[in-house]
């Protein structure tokens, strides 16, 4: 039971102050959430860039349009089909075949998913915290009515 | 009557400025913390590559050629940096929570005279 001293001592908090752990709560669950958003964001781009290198690998033509600005395009030809520059992160781009590029992105797509998943399993354990506040809560309520009606 | 409830106010204001800085700090800390752990994954990216990789850093609009020992040996000492100024801002930080300590306390006790 020592693994839980918060279900253990619920019961004797006063209400003002198990209110107070639920919203504090209940914040840290509003900001868990959207980190798990943020990590869902970024897992989608990097499932882009893979499907762009897969794409790129199947495509017969060599002709593409490189963008200058989000609405002028100039017509250009690849000259190496196997050969990316990967950003690996803070600012620093790295030449990579195909199969190393998509290997990049495949692990970060993994550790990612890793960590949404202990992400998860916080979130259940906090809203498991909330809602055992909550039947507190309620049933200190009932209980002080039920001394209210009995004087 | 009037000094005790001026220095309760002097008090209670060194108090907010001590709680505002502290998470000033602590905001710092975690975009720290941000730098470190994307510096380290660049690291471990650059141990998976060798002399003959190209590597290019983006500056501004344009991609400079950089060379590998060069590359690694700037992520090292960003990464070294980083643990300094984390180092630098938690001790900060533990400072500040003692001297709101002190400043709580100081608080209660006058408020206690308030209350006489």
């Amino acid at each position: 039971m020592s693994n839980q001293p918060k279900t253990v001592d619920l019961k004797l908090l006063p209400p003002q102050q198990i209110l107070e752990l639920r919203n504090s709560t209940e914040r840290e669950v509003e900001h868990f959430t959207q980190s798990l958003q943020a990590l869902q964001t970024a897992q989608a781009k990097l499932k882009e860039c893979l499907g762009s290198v897969d794409s790129m690998g199947k495509s017969e033509s060599d002709d593409l349009l490189v963008p200058l600005s989000s609405s002028l395009y100039l017509p250009g030809k690849i000259v190496n089909k196997d050969e990316y520059l990967v950003d690996i992160g803070t600012g620093y781009f790295v030449g990579k075949l195909g199969k190393e590029a998509k290997a990049v992105y495949e692990s970060k797509i993994e550790k990612l998913n890793e960590d949404s998943n202990k992400l998860r399993e916080i979130l259940v354990q906090k809203n498991e915290i909330i809602n055992s506040m909550n039947i507190v809560l309620r049933s200190k309520m009932a209980e002080s009515q039920g001394e209210q009606s009995a004087t | 009557m009037a000094d005790v409830k001026e220095e309760f106010e002097k008090i209670s204001l060194e108090f907010t400025t001590l709680q505002n800085s502290l998470n000033e700090l602590i905001n710092g800390r975690s975009k720290l913390e941000t730098q470190f752990q994307e510096n380290k994954i660049v690291a471990s990216e650059f141990d998976k590559l060798n002399e003959d990789s190209k590597i290019y850093k983006l500056t501004g609009p344009i991609l400079m050629p950089q060379d590998y020992s060069e590359a690694k040996t700037n992520v090292t000492k960003r990464i070294e940096f980083i643990e300094g100024e984390i180092k630098r801002v938690e001790s900060k930080i533990n400072e500040t929570e003692q001297k709101m300590e002190t400043t709580r306390d100081q608080l209660l006790q006058i408020r206690m005279k308030m209350g006489q």
